[in-house]
């Protein structure tokens, strides 16, 4: 099943995967992993009428039809399947965003007063 | 001139926010959330942006859009909160979130940032904080039509960790540099660190463009996304480039040595790339806003 696996992947455009880190991480799953590993992805289509047919086991959350994005969650194992169709432009991995590692200093400001009353000098 | 950002809606994504807070007192906000009902922040990086919208623009009418629990959120989450404050009828949206991975700005977050322009918002986007390597700015601060801005400090340096451009395809990113390094902003009450928390990242950096955006709105209630973008980055001041900044020549040997490399490198580096057009400066996008009225092109 793997080696079936990796001929299978070795055949089709595996660039349609995007981020790159999101590419080398599916080539590091196993066989086993593939199938057992559920992603959530972002399916870029021509015609968003035919994501039914390109979906196959796939579960469609969401379309954004003005993005031309599909919003979907399946199987490791069957993105194979989608980055072969002809219809499928690309498949993004729907990637975190963060808004941490922000606060540096925590208490009162020494001049928090005139701040708080619209005096910030860096907004001039 | 009096500008204090009324009736002009501004949207902030993000984490949630304090409306109990007592600088909020005065202000229009109005928040809800696409993850359960509770709008709190329970990390307290949107209650601080909100602050420094209303401190800019205190007449402003701001929406926030609770996308996430917790700092983590996903694309999905994003665009889904853009759709709904773009329903909501926002002239100014606030995204100060990052991805991890840099973009050529074909990803969905990009593009629904490109769309939210199409559509007449302007859109004000985070570079991040991946710098100093050049090629690290993520989604959605590779969208070719949001502004996209990186942190400066308060010596006009573009600060170390801001991300750098160009984008993956080569386009010229960020556009502009606004204060970011050790802003204090209002902090929830709920997280017991006092009222207010000094914050160092380009997120903040968005904030006080996108409270200058504001003014310029209600000043220019009719003039165009596009427009807006040309105005801020055609009256952008210069900056100094980042490896003469305080935080380079403070830093560990490592990060000394690794400085004096990338001022060899950085000979053949667009110096755009570092800090896009340079510092945001309100007078003079107003005065800019001004000419194009009165010469009849806006």
């Amino acid at each position: 099943m793997a080696g079936e696996l990796a001929r299978e992947l070795s055949q089709f455009p595996f660039t349609k995967l995007m981020p790159q880190s999101f590419r080398v991480e599916i080539a590091g799953l196993t066989a086993r992993e593939l199938e057992t590993r559920p992603v959530k992805v972002w399916v870029e289509v021509d015609d968003i009428g035919k994501i039914v047919k390109i979906a196959g086991f796939a579960r469609v959350l969401r379309s954004y039809p003005h993005l031309n994005f599909v919003y979907l969650e399946t199987y490791a194992s069957h993105l194979a399947s989608l980055v072969r169709s002809d219809l499928v432009r690309s498949v993004w991995n729907d990637e975190p965003v963060r808004a941490d590692g922000c606060i540096v200093v925590t208490g009162p400001y020494p001049s928090a007063s005139a701040m708080a009353h619209g005096l910030h000098r860096r907004t001039s | 001139m009096g500008f204090t950002g009324e009736r002009v809606r501004v949207g902030v994504v993000g984490t949630g926010i304090d409306l109990a807070h007592p600088d909020f007192a005065n202000c229009s906000i109005n928040a809800f959330s696409l993850v359960g009902s509770d709008i709190s922040d329970p990390v307290g990086h949107e209650t601080g942006i909100v602050w420094l919208i209303t401190r800019i623009a205190p007449r402003a009418d701001v929406i926030l859009a609770k996308d996430r629990i917790g700092s983590y959120g996903h694309m999905h989450h994003v665009i889904d909160a853009c759709e709904r404050l773009r329903e909501l009828g926002v002239q100014i949206l606030n995204l100060s979130v990052a991805t991890d991975f840099p973009t050529d700005g074909t990803d969905p977050l990009s593009r629904e940032v490109n769309y939210l322009v199409e559509n007449g918002i302007v859109v004000v986007t985070a570079a991040g904080n991946k710098g100093p390597s050049f090629q690290t700015i993520g989604a959605p601060g590779a969208a070719a039509f949001g502004i996209t801005v990186g942190k400066s400090n308060d010596r006009d340096q573009v600060c170390w960790d801001s991300s750098r451009g160009p984008t993956v395809d080569g386009r010229l990113k960020p556009d502009c540099v606004a204060p970011g390094a050790h802003i204090m902003a209002a902090s929830p009450l709920q997280l017991r660190m006092g009222s207010y928390v000094t914050f160092d990242c380009t997120s903040y950096a968005v904030p006080h463009l996108t409270g200058t955006l504001a003014l310029l709105k209600q000043a220019y209630p009719d003039v165009s996304a596009s427009e807006m973008k040309r105005a801020i980055v055609s009256s952008c001041e210069p900056v100094k480039p980042s490896f003469l900044s305080r935080t380079a020549s403070r830093g560990s040997i490592r990060k000394r040595v690794a400085s004096r490399l990338r001022v060899a490198l950085s000979s053949q580096a667009d110096p755009r790339w570092t800090g896009g057009a340079g510092r945001i400066n309100a007078l003079r996008s107003y005065t800019w806003l001004k000419k194009v009225e009165s010469s009849g092109a806006g």
